[in-house]
């Protein structure tokens, strides 16, 4: 089966608005993704040209919900509304990530059993490591359209 | 001027064993544009982000450096009370457990890294 890319990432992630920050899938393979996005003063936790690295978490969810969107394309099973439930670790290498940085998150589904999910992520921007994530996931069964994004609290 | 992002957090005790702070998220919050278009519900990094500023304001300024073993119980909506609850970490100095409520009922806990203070730039 091939599977597409989105024209804009919003078919795939439901975050809109200030709350959206993942831009672009870079490449997807299964059980692994890379996208990117540039630090924006509109983004969540912004204040004096920088975010909090605790922003950085729901980078992350937005990445695995664009990687779970990828995977279920061509799935007789619709998606459902996906949830963070944990969060097993996470911890970056400063506590706050300047405006303009580009981020890229390089997303591993790593365990799933029905409607949980294990990510782990490893983000990194222009001078190297900026953090690394373990995110545990729930998936809501939903009779909705096969193309409804991930959703991530 | 206060941030957009700002959850009004307070300190309303501050002893060796435990730290208790308020917060809330204002209707008009930017955590709502888009989190979600037809379900507003409050970001898990934004209870995140309540206990980072718990911990720099009870702390001394302290910084966050990381969360392990969080678990987010409940989805909540706009409008009601938080109070972040921090406590040494028995066993790991360097972590501080912590809990945090909506309107009574637990929405998210865990463990949280301590740093240094940040250190203007």
């Amino acid at each position: 089966m091939t599977r597409r890319y989105p024209h804009d990432i919003e078919e795939w992630i439901p975050h809109r608005g200030r709350m959206r920050m993942v831009e672009r899938v870079v490449e997807i393979e299964l059980g692994r993704g890379l996208v990117e996005a540039r630090v924006r003063d509109s983004w969540p936790t912004c204040v004096d040209g920088a975010i909090s690295a605790v922003a950085v978490v729901d980078l992350v969810a937005q990445s695995a919900a664009a990687y779970a969107s990828w995977e279920r394309q061509g799935e007789e099973r619709p998606g459902g509304q996906g949830f963070i439930v944990g969060l097993r670790k996470a911890s970056w290498s400063a506590p706050r990530v300047p405006v303009g940085a580009v981020l890229r998150t390089e997303v591993r589904k790593e365990l799933f059993m029905d409607t949980y999910a294990t990510f782990t992520a490893v983000v990194t921007g222009p001078d190297g490591f900026v953090a690394e994530v373990e995110l545990q996931t729930y998936r809501k069964e939903d009779p909705g359209p096969p193309t409804a994004p991930a959703k991530t609290v | 001027m206060p941030s957009p992002w700002d959850t009004a957090v307070t300190i309303e005790r501050a002893d060796p064993d435990e730290i208790v702070a308020a917060a809330t998220v204002p209707h008009d919050s930017p955590y709502f544009d888009g989190h979600f278009p037809d379900n507003p519900v409050v970001p898990g990094i934004a209870m995140l982000a309540m206990v980072e500023q718990a911990v720099a304001l009870g702390l001394d300024g302290a910084s966050t450096v990381g969360f392990f073993r969080v678990r987010f119980r409940k989805a909540v909506d706009r409008g009601g009370r938080f109070d972040v609850t921090l406590s040494p970490n028995a066993k790991k100095p360097e972590r501080y457990n912590f809990r945090v409520t909506f309107d009574g009922d637990r929405a998210c806990e865990g463990q949280v890294l301590i740093g240094a203070p940040e250190v203007a730039s």
